[in-house]
């Protein structure tokens, strides 16, 4: 049911793709709200336009970034917390290294050295994000070689690497799911806050972030710009967690609902 | 008993009563002015001071041996009278017990220190360029210092408003002294709580009198909104420039806050590069000219808070604007044409107009610090993108906009200057080929000649023919397109009385300021 | 456990040095340099020159490296470039300021995050589970500074109950003076940059609390202590919520940490004096002695936080054994 809901409300941002180029108008500056069906923004381009082909720039920006920093993190974190030994403390001294930056700060030089634009954003983000999955996956890991089942494995003569794929991992994945799905989320409010602060994806490209960040400017004006675009996040996010919720649901046999 | 517990009591209040009205017996009482600024300040050394904090606190904590009034005119100030002895000698005779917070007296030695010190170029002053053609500083006297020379320097009168430090003071603080101030001004210096707030307290003994003011507290907001939020809830008394345009718009019509708006010392405009390839053709930085709906922009994105510019001559330069020089106005057609005539014709149908085989692409570059010129960027890469130039935005933080300024690293930047108090200021280094902030690298030897002469004739009505020449030239060649005048905005909380605002964003009326 | 705690801490060492080092390498390939920032518009090209030498930036880079390593190692931090104070004197006068805001905001979150993951994981299914789940949404989606910018124009503006922007007295000198109307002071002008900062790490908290509750309450031996009668609050909070606890405390760890050098946004928009926004604006500025220190300082308490979590870990489930 969850999973269903949580598509219907992913789908329609990816459909919406097809929508014709809306930039560009300039004629009119001040934001209204009538005349084009969500107003204008704060140059006069109208804002259901750019927050549907915002959708395209942040979806972007949180698979990639969310998948690489999973990816990373993951692979980092089972390493670390299944071998132990020196492998565990290097891996997590590299962690450490990089979570001794706080995550804004790191982004935002990271933008700064590779200049803004989407493909720094996204790599800024992914470098930050990789170190929480791999805290997460190294202390669940340590966790779950405990238990009993990797205990049987092993006695049974099954490989490190069979134990790891096939049996541990996924006893861990819903964290990772979580975790990744949240992370969605804190992507697109991670690159508007970067858009905020001024180093984010280039103008004129339509990113929310940027959207946002110029709507809050406005707000006590045209409470509109603002309120949509963060409507359009918060839907977004909403919709990922839902559909993470529903996998989740899905791939833990535990968790059917009564 | 009682009758005589009544009489006492009686009494004091008499005296209580007697005493709040009588003048000088109550304690000073002008009350505290909350000021709300953008930007902490870097340092409080008059002479390597380089942001606009640090000249508002610093206008308080000394003074120059002049000081601009609202007209921008010299007065005096430390110096109480000077007199120019040869086209390249100047005198100043100091005014006498003036004493610096601590006491101590000053003296042509402190004078001659600062100057000195400014013109060291191991001290690394950043405004050391306005002050390059002072060859020797001395003290004839106690009293009395003479400036020489190297070549007739008529903007130096303007930028003698340099504050004046205590050496003895700056031998015994050494670095310490930049978070330490010590000066002759209206207000003595109490704390600094850095990114918070600076805190001055009154100098009773200053020799113009006393100020109003007991306490001057300066809020570090860097937030525009917030900051004129905070002015709304009474949270602070004053704002000034930069602020937000919509914020402006609203402050207009707040019950509890008055606005005062002024033409300012400062211009937005876009610097184009000669050295460029594209950009170097005449006919298309007059092309890109003719693009720009100057007065749309003014109107819709700086909300009338900001004028649009007519040339490189600022209004406030009294005597020598005028605005019969104008830069190529808001004209298509002349565009299309211009671009045509330069050569470049869409060949092949893309939408893009092309040369030799070659897109004409152009990257506008701004910094990320205002948003008002992000806007203008995104707008201008909008009309230009429909006008068949490939053009794109590249918005970098200030250092890095700098750096490929430095490097000539750009083709066409979005920028701005501030406190332009005379025309040399505002034109010597921008457009002298050998002047230092000449990143465009603009070279037009009619151009040199006139500005050295600006520099060196005193004569008003010489003095405006040689700018206006320059502009005139300007105009025509468009190494720079000035966009807007910048507005000076002041907006303060009614109750606040007797406040001065002066165009280059100087406090120095707050001497007069009063808060009951 | 002693050993190991000891053995951390000297960890911390290289680790330390390891962030020191990277943001070096960073801020060396920023383009403009202080050099650049500090003249800004008045640069001219010998003035430049001769300001980078004066700064040492026209050096190899490992020289300034080492260089860097060898002051440190004398305790000096070298002098701000822009701001004109030593870099140590910089970010003790900040730190103060960013704590306050981090712990409070923390302390808020995980007061009201964690309980509120409680509520919803025990009626779990009820309309107060989706209700507190929706809310956890709405905090984890909202970016901090549309929010800090709603309420002050709420509390600040509208309603005048609180101030816009600013630090006031000093909380815990405050406290330990007893100074009243200083500490009045203190939460007034704490109250909402506090809340703005929590309320995302409380909806996160919630959300994760709730999930590793259930998680927890689904394995054997939570059964086994259902079977053998044990009250339902008991097996919630003795047996379940001790297991639960481990993402939980790692997650208020990051969470802390990210706190004290994110709060940027918070820190700019209500005009707090913190570390934070004292780092972006040196990043900005290129005044890299303040970034370096800054980093140092950050790189030392993250890494004395993570060491922190990770020994809690080992309190709080005794089956994780370290070699």
């Amino acid at each position: 049911m969850l999973v269903v809901i949580a598509l219907a409300a992913a789908a329609p941002w990816i459909f919406t793709r097809a929508s014709p180029d809306q930039i560009d108008i300039l004629a009119r500056l001040a934001p209204p709200s009538r005349l084009h069906v969500l107003g204008t923004d704060n140059i006069g381009r109208d804002l259901l336009a750019r927050l549907v082909w915002g959708a395209r720039i942040s979806l972007l920006v949180a698979l990639v970034s969310v998948g690489g920093a999973a990816s990373i993190g993951v692979t980092l974190g089972l390493l670390a917390g299944y071998l132990g030994g020196w492998v565990e403390s290097v891996v997590m001294r590299i962690v450490d290294v990089f979570l001794s930056f706080p995550a804004i700060l790191l982004a935002l030089a990271l933008v700064a050295v590779l200049g803004a634009g989407v493909t720094s954003v996204i790599t800024a983000l992914t470098l930050v994000f990789w170190t929480q999955y791999a805290r997460v996956i190294r202390a669940s890991a340590l966790a779950e070689k405990q238990k009993v089942y990797v205990e049987a494995a092993t006695a049974v003569g099954a490989n490190s690497g069979r134990i790891v794929i096939r049996h541990i991992l996924p006893n861990i994945l819903s964290p990772v799911i979580i975790l990744a799905t949240l992370g969605m989320g804190t992507a697109v409010v991670a690159e508007s806050t970067l858009s905020f602060l001024g180093m984010g994806v280039q103008p004129p490209a339509p990113s929310w972030g940027w959207t946002l960040a110029f709507g809050t400017r406005y707000l006590r004006d045209a409470p509109h710009i603002a309120t949509f675009s963060g409507l359009a996040i918060m839907l977004t996010v909403l919709g990922f967690n839902l559909l993470g919720d529903g996998v989740r649901d899905m791939l833990d046999p535990r968790f059917r609902p009564q | 008993m009682i009758r005589r517990h009544l009489r006492r009591v009686l009494f004091l209040l008499l005296t209580v009563a007697l005493g709040s009205v009588l003048p000088g017996w109550a304690a000073p009482s002008g009350g505290t002015l909350r000021i709300g600024i953008d930007v902490d300040a870097g340092t409080l050394d008059p002479r390597l001071a380089n942001d606009t904090t640090a000249r508002r606190v610093i206008e308080q904590v000394y003074d120059g041996l002049i000081e601009l009034d609202p007209q921008l005119r010299p007065q005096p100030a430390l110096a109480e009278s000077w007199t120019q002895a040869s086209p390249t000698v100047w005198v100043f005779k100091l005014r006498k017990n003036v004493r610096f917070h601590d006491g101590t007296p000053l003296t042509a030695a402190d004078v001659v220190f600062t100057y000195t010190a400014i013109l060291d170029p191991a001290l690394r002053a950043p405004l050391r360029g306005l002050y390059t053609p002072i060859s020797r500083v001395e003290a004839t006297d106690d009293e009395t210092v003479r400036f020489t020379l190297t070549a007739p320097y008529a903007p130096l009168l303007k930028y003698a408003d340099m504050g004046i430090v205590s050496k003895a003071a700056v031998d015994r603080l050494g670095a310490d002294y930049a978070t330490h101030p010590l000066g002759t001004g209206p207000y003595k210096f109490v704390s600094w709580q850095r990114n918070s707030r600076i805190v001055l307290e009154a100098n009773a003994e200053y020799w113009k009198g006393s100020p109003h003011l007991s306490q001057v507290i300066f809020n570090i907001i860097p937030d525009n909104t917030t900051r004129a939020a905070a002015l709304e809830s009474g949270d602070v008394d004053l704002i000034h420039s930069p602020l937000s345009p919509q914020d402006v718009a609203r402050l207009r019509s707040a019950p509890r806050v008055a606005v005062t708006e002024m033409t300012g010392l400062g211009i937005t405009y876009l610097n184009m590069n000669m050295a460029d390839p594209v950009v170097r053709d005449v006919r298309i930085r007059r092309a890109l000219a003719s693009l720009i709906p100057q007065q749309t922009i003014v109107r819709q994105i700086y909300r009338e808070m900001d004028r649009p510019a007519t040339s490189v001559l600022l209004p406030a330069w009294a005597g020598v604007f005028t605005n019969e020089i104008i830069q190529p106005g808001h004209d298509i057609t002349r565009a299309k044409a211009l671009l045509a005539e330069a050569g470049w014709t869409d060949t092949n149908h893309d939408g893009v107009l092309d040369k030799d085989g070659q897109p004409l692409s152009l990257v506008i570059r701004t910094h990320s610090e205002d948003p008002n010129r992000i806007q203008v960027v995104e707008l201008l890469v909008s009309i230009l993108r429909s006008s068949g130039i490939d053009a794109r935005a590249e918005i970098t933080e200030f250092p890095a906009l700098v750096q490929a300024l430095l490097s000539g690293n750009y083709q066409v930047a979005l920028l701005g200057w501030l406190g332009l108090v005379d025309p040399d200021r505002g034109m010597y280094n921008q457009f002298h080929s050998k002047g230092s902030q000449n990143w465009e690298k603009y070279n037009n030897p009619r151009v040199d000649a006139l500005l050295d002469a600006g520099r060196q004739t005193s004569d008003p009505a010489d003095r405006t023919r040689t700018y206006r020449d320059v502009a005139r030239i300007i105009a025509s060649d468009l190494p720079y397109y000035v966009l807007t005048y910048q507005g000076y905005i002041v907006a303060l909380n009614r109750r606040v009385q007797g406040f001065v605002p002066i165009p280059n964003g100087s406090f120095r009326g707050l001497w007069a300021t009063s808060v009951p | 456990m002693v050993r190991y705690a000891l053995r951390r801490l000297l960890l911390l060492v290289p680790v330390v040095l390891g962030a020191a080092a990277v943001a070096f390498a960073l801020l060396l390939l920023l383009p403009g340099d202080p050099a650049v920032a500090l003249l800004g518009q008045e640069a001219s090209g010998p003035d430049l020159v001769r300001f980078r030498h004066l700064l040492g930036l026209d050096r190899p880079v490992p020289i300034q490296l080492a260089l860097y390593f060898w002051r440190i190692a004398h305790g000096d931090f070298g002098r701000s470039v822009t701001l004109s104070a030593p870099v140590l004197q910089l970010i003790l006068s900040t730190l103060p300021a960013t704590l306050e805001l981090a712990i409070s905001s923390i302390a808020l979150a995980i007061a009201t995050g964690i309980p509120l993951g409680l509520v919803a994981a025990r009626a779990r299914g009820t309309p107060l589970d989706t209700g507190t789940m929706l809310l956890a949404q709405l905090g984890v989606s909202m970016p901090v500074f549309w929010l800090g910018v709603l309420l002050i124009l709420l509390f600040a503006v509208k309603l005048n109950w609180l101030p816009s922007f600013g630090r006031g007295a000093p909380f815990l000198s405050s406290v330990a003076s007893g100074d009243l109307r200083a500490l009045l002071d203190s939460i007034r002008h704490l109250c909402l940059p506090a809340c703005t900062l929590a309320f995302f790490n409380l909806a996160f908290l919630s959300r994760l609390t709730r999930w590793a509750l259930l998680e927890v309450l689904e394995e054997d031996y939570v059964r086994t202590a259902r079977a053998k009668g044990q009250r339902e609050r008991i097996v919630v909070y003795r047996h379940a919520l001790r297991n639960a606890l481990l993402p939980i405390v790692t997650i208020v760890g990051l969470q802390f940490g990210n706190t004290l050098g994110g709060a940027v946004v918070t820190e700019t928009i209500y005009g707090w004096p913190g570390m934070g926004r004292l780092v972006v604006q040196a990043i900005g500025q290129r005044d890299f002695p303040v970034v370096q220190g800054a980093v140092l300082a950050l790189a030392l308490l993250f890494s004395l936080v993570n060491m922190v979590v990770d020994l809690t870990y080992a309190f709080i489930d005794p089956r994780i054994r370290y070699e």
